[in-house]
């Protein structure tokens, strides 16, 4: 019984294990130090959103703006980012800056007007993606050197991304027994009795889309340095990715459990069985049939684990 | 008569909605010529057709407190399907008509049965089935698009009496069809009543999932028609042919009076929706905005509408109702 | 001025006047009761004085210093606590997280929190003689009577010189009753203000010296316990004479079984239920709330499936999946929730009348007017329902018409057995006694009704038969000579049956 309890928290390792098995499988001897630091850049993308997307699933929400953010952002840095190693810098704090306000009017509107956030972020995700599209309406754009250089850059044998995942699971940890984290569970658990119990829950529900806001812009950012480039359509692909991700990982509001590590494992997950459709030789098309199967079947088993939480509850299923 | 001032003052906004359409046309065409002729308003109103389509169908989802995000590919595939079909797999047409629109119920039965059995969020279900259904099109069709629309079709959508399409008359008699359905059919009353508290209806004998499930058929259905419609008016059929209609028809859905957290709003409203956003289109189109700013301008004016509904209902509530 | 001083306090939830300029009086060292029927004002007045509730007018003095809390955290810093009936627990939390939401526990690292508030947990456990609750278990893994004892530590571990238990007994298993009853007579001597709502008199008598009686809103008195009798109590609380409103009961139990349970069982809520019921019988369920009572009916009507267990309609098994076939095999229920569950607020009286039968009146598809109006008139006309025009939405009558709204569109499936849970609660009397007609009339039609109701005496008056539950099982069948409102809270509360 406990096992079953503690089931989402395993899957996505035991998932991730069967993947490398079957990797190992078909192409021995791929998986080495070099292939790690060559997919890490791809990782990075997906967790910060997968993390982000599963904060605002532990609120009750959905955050689907992070796609039009990674492409507003994305298309920013490569039309306007300055050569100057100073303005490359303050270029890019102007734009994390930028997606923290974009997360934070997304939480300020659906607190405000008490809108449900997956219609709200639809919204935004239009109003951002349109902004892509104005900047550059088609793909484009001039990289500066030195920023691409220092995202990607290899301290010894490790890549920069892979210290940021390292960093991000880390991050998770402490996040997890800081306030705003256990806020965080109380409000998604019972907001009612955060509510009296003191907990600000406003703040809590805005903080958490500021969050994802902030990661989508780091996405968005690296994405600029890992392609070189920017693409009005960039992000799109992150909306669904980013979800599966974030349930894959284990996340439940029901069940009262997220982790930071889980939503990496989600995104590393999703990237590889990506690469594994390639590599099997499946066509784009087909890849985003079966990542929407995907997703859909992670959605469902995370429904079946909330529903057997609940066994003991007597509750009337509409 | 008391019943007819009862319904004038329950839909003000939307009489409000029919009343600005005109007047925006008005006012528009007095900066640009051939804006408001009558050859321009018969093509506003053969795009009403297909948008109205569209928008007819994701009225029965929204009323649930739902949403079908599927409404691109359905559209896509009908058109694709019914064309390939004829052209290529030598279909005959009574038969290609019957496969698509069974297609469609099909596809929309498993959104629904996801949504309503399963308990997947709507928004995850269809938009996963959105990418379910390029996937399955592109590989049955081996990556190409259909080709060219059979006559038929062609002839209907582009048929007019006078200065008024085909097409639209269709429409609007679907939409008094559907009207019908929402105001005086037995389900309609349980799709009211699911929308507005799931639970009562739940313990008032409403089989709540059925309900549920048939919305995203009856979405499905009209999104291929709307598509098929599509397919006539341009002559053949294209990949990506409803990509743009999503965000749309959501605009027009939630201008159209129809409630996104469920239980309000009908089809006479979501038409008058569906008019304003057509004829918006169209200025956009004479002001030359580039698809950037279209698309932004969607995001804001949807969000616009839902804030403002949102707004009325916080009013509603300090007014005295219970909280 | 009295220690807690509260001066025309008033409160009106849209059109209903909640509490109309209510001045309460309650001095230190004092255990004072609020008695009060369901929706007199009482959860209301503590709701204000804790700040989870604003007022419209009126004032409350703490030791001669106004309050101005405007939440409840304040409310809790001026120095009022409030022991809720509602849980205000986040079940996914550790026991340690919950008791000390939202404060500071000066650590410097988040990591090191964790021991520190299980540590400091610990202590308050010890300070308030609490054992068998461990500091990191979740809360959602603790039973309802640990909840609700943690509840209770949580505010009484703040310390505050008003501490106002509502119904926090009603959840408790018997011994921590007791344990209860210490905290209170020390709570007592340390000069705390202390305002005890329950609605049994038992504990009221045992746990308080002085009581306040509330209906409609308004406070109707002040005595000291020692000083008034029950019937007085009870008298006020109603505001005329008990006997009167029921209509006469003349058994019409014909010997033909309609409804059978065998072994009805869902862990923690139902313990292995059998029962009978026969045709023209009107059998009560009583007992303490939250004891199964829910879930029974619950069960029986389709909502809900019980884990084991068998249900016998007429004869046969069956398996009642949903209400809706439950209803088409005849058996309906009133629910427990009239906002959320028995009626939609926000659609018409007609609309809400025909829903059940609503496929059953179409004709070509479309639903016939003229079968419409015939039902409509009928289910008005049978209960009486005051409202101006159907088609307005159901919300804006009043509840007592709600609640016959609610039972005339179970009418209108004809039911053999009819479900009602606690549905006087909220009506005034003379709904009642509408209702309680009907219910003898359709007994008399050969139907069964089974009812729970929180009003004992209504059993009593209503019923041919009470079954007593406790902790899920039916401990006690009164009937006859036996089915006194004496012998169901002895039933309620385990003692033995007269």
């Amino acid at each position: 019984m406990e096992i079953q309890k503690k089931l989402n928290v395993f899957i996505p390792y035991i998932i991730l294990a069967v993947i490398l098995v079957i990797m190992g499988i078909y192409q021995p001897g791929v998986i080495n130090f070099n292939w790690l630091n060559r997919q890490a850049d791809a990782w990075v993308t997906l967790a910060l959103v997968g993390i982000g997307q599963t904060l605002v699933f532990m609120i009750g929400g959905t955050d689907l703006s992070v796609g039009g953010l990674i492409s507003f952002t994305n298309c920013l840095a490569a039309a306007y980012m300055p050569d100057s190693v100073g303005g490359i810098v303050l270029f890019s704090f102007g734009i994390l800056l930028a997606g923290a306000a974009a997360g934070m009017f997304n939480g300020f509107i659906i607190v405000k007007f008490r809108l449900q956030p997956f219609i709200a972020t639809l919204t935004t995700w239009a109003i951002w993606s349109g902004a892509a599209l104005c900047i550059l309406s088609v793909d484009g754009g001039k990289v500066p050197r030195a920023f691409t250089k220092a995202l990607l850059y290899k301290f010894g044998s490790v890549k920069v991304s892979l210290l940021i995942l390292a960093a991000l699971i880390i991050i998770g940890v402490f996040f997890k027994v800081s306030r705003l984290g256990i806020a965080v569970l109380a409000v998604g658990s019972n907001e009612k009795g955060a509510y009296f119990g003191g907990i600000n829950v406003t703040r809590t529900k805005i903080l958490v889309y500021t969050i994802s806001g902030f990661l989508a812009a780091c996405s968005g950012l690296f994405r600029t340095a890992q392609v070189s480039s920017g693409s009005p359509t960039a992000g799109d692909s992150f909306i669904l990715l980013s979800c599966a991700a974030a349930v894959i990982g284990g996340c439940s509001i029901v069940t009262g459990y997220y982790s930071f590590a889980g939503a990496v494992m989600g995104a590393v997950i999703m990237r590889l069985l990506t690469s594994l459709m390639v590599a099997v030789g499946v066509s784009s098309y087909m890849t985003s049939l079966l990542q929407g199967v995907i997703l859909i079947v992670s959605v469902c088993i995370s429904s079946f684990t909330a529903i057997f939480h609940n066994r003991k509850k007597m509750e009337v299923d509409m | 008569m008391e019943k007819i001032k009862g319904a004038v003052r329950n839909n003000t906004e939307i009489l409000g909605n029919y009343l600005i359409a005109v007047a925006l046309v008005v006012v528009i065409s007095l900066f640009y010529s051939g804006f408001g002729s009558l050859s321009h308003i018969s093509v506003l109103l053969s795009d009403l057709a297909i948008l109205g389509f569209l928008v007819l169908g994701q009225t029965f989802p929204v009323l649930t407190g739902g949403i079908d995000m599927s409404v691109p590919y359905m559209m896509n595939s009908a058109a694709v399907i019914l064309n390939y079909g004829i052209n290529t797999k030598g279909w005959g047409s009574g038969t290609a008509f019957v496969a698509v629109l069974a297609g469609a119920l099909l596809a929309g039965a498993v959104s629904g049965f996801g949504i309503a059995y399963l308990k997947v969020h709507p928004m995850i279900m269809t938009y996963g089935m959105n990418s379910i259904l390029m996937g399955a099109l592109l590989f049955w069709t081996k990556g190409t698009a259909g080709g060219f629309t059979p006559q038929g079709l062609v002839g209907f959508a582009k048929a007019k009496i006078g200065f008024i399409p085909v097409v639209t008359i269709f429409f609007g008699a679907i939409m008094v069809v559907l009207m019908l359905v929402l105001k005086r059919s037995a389900y309609g009353k349980r799709l009211y009543a699911v929308g507005n508290c799931r639970r009562a209806a739940y313990f008032s004998g409403v089989n709540v999932r059925q309900t549920v499930m048939i919305t995203y058929m009856i979405s499905a259905l009209c999104a291929a028609v709307g598509g098929l419609i599509m397919s006539g008016r341009v002559g053949q059929s294209y990949l990506g042919m409803g990509d743009s209609y999503m965000f749309i028809t959501l605009a027009a859905v939630a201008i159209g009076g129809i409630s996104m957290n469920g239980g309000k709003g009908h089809t006479v409203g979501s038409t008058s929706g569906a008019l304003i956003i057509t004829i918006v289109l169209s200025v956009l189109t004479v002001l030359k905005a580039s698809p950037g700013v279209q698309q932004l301008l969607y995001g804001v004016v949807l969000l616009l509408a839902l804030v403002l509904e949102a707004n009325k209902l916080q009013l509603g509530r300090k007014k005295g109702g219970k909280l | 001025m009295a220690d807690l001083e509260i001066k025309g306090l008033s409160k009106a939830f849209g059109g209903v006047q909640a509490l109309k300029g209510v001045d309460f009086q309650a001095a230190k060292g004092e255990v004072h009761a609020l008695l009060g029927e369901n929706g007199a004002g009482k959860s209301t007045l503590i709701k204000c004085l804790g700040a989870c509730q604003s007022y419209d007018s009126g004032a409350i003095y703490l030791e001669k210093k106004k309050m101005t809390a405007v939440h409840p955290k304040q409310a809790i810093e001026a120095g009022i606590g409030i022991v809720f009936q509602e849980l205000s627990l986040i079940p996914n939390l550790s026991v340690a997280d919950n008791l000390f939401l939202g404060m500071n526990l000066g650590n410097k690292l988040s990591v090191t929190r964790r021991k520190t508030a299980c540590s400091k947990a610990r202590q308050i456990f010890k300070e308030f003689e609490v054992e068998g609750i461990e500091p990191e278990t979740k809360v959602e893994a603790l039973s309802l009577s640990e909840k609700q004892t943690l509840e209770i530590v949580k505010v009484l571990s703040r310390d505050t010189q008003v501490v106002v238990f509502d119904e926090a007994t009603s959840a408790l298993s018997s011994d921590r009753v007791e344990w209860l009853y210490h905290l209170v007579k020390r709570l007592q001597e340390k000069k705390k203000i202390i305002i005890f709502i329950s609605h049994r008199m038992g504990e009221i008598r045992r746990f308080c010296n002085i009581v306040t009686v509330f209906r409609n809103g308004e406070n109707v008195g002040t005595h000291r316990l020692d000083e008034v009798d029950n019937d007085r109590l009870v008298h006020m609380m109603l505001g005329r004479k008990m006997s009167g409103y029921y209509p006469e009961k003349i058994s019409t139990v014909r010997d033909v079984v309609v409804l059978e349970t065998k072994g009805l069982h869902f862990e923690h809520y139902l313990e292995h239920v059998d029962l009978t019921l026969r045709m023209g019988e009107v059998v009560g369920i009583g007992g303490l709330a939250g004891q199964g009572q829910n879930a029974l009916l619950l069960a029986l009507s389709g909502a809900v499936q019980a884990q084991k267990g068998k249900i016998v309609l007429g004869g046969k098994e069956t398996r009642l999946k949903t209400p809706g076939k439950a209803m088409a095999e005849g058996i309906s229920l009133v629910p427990e929730e009239r906002a959320t569950e028995g009626l939609i607020l926000d659609l018409s009286i007609a609309d809400n009348l025909l829903l059940p039968v609503v496929s059953k009146i179409t004709r070509l598809g479309l639903i016939s007017r003229k079968k419409e109006k015939q039902l409509l008139t009928q289910a008005v006309e049978s209960l009486a329902i005051k409202a101006g025009d159907i088609e307005n939405p159901v919300n804006s009558l009043s509840g007592g018409n709600q609640q016959k709204v609610v039972l005339a569109k179970l009418m209108m499936t004809h039911p053999k057995v009819l479900l009602l849970y606690d549905f006087t609660r909220g009506v005034d009397v003379g709904t009642k006694n509408t209702m309680f007609a009907l219910l003898r009339k359709l007994a008399a039609e050969g139907n069964c009704i089974l009812f729970y109701s929180t009003d004992m005496e209504e059993l009593v008056n209503v019923c041919d038969r009470v079954l007593v539950m406790d902790h899920g099982a039916v401990k006690a069948d009164l009937s006859g000579e036996k089915l006194t409102e004496e012998n169901i809270l002895r039933a309620s509360i385990g003692d033995g049956v007269a």
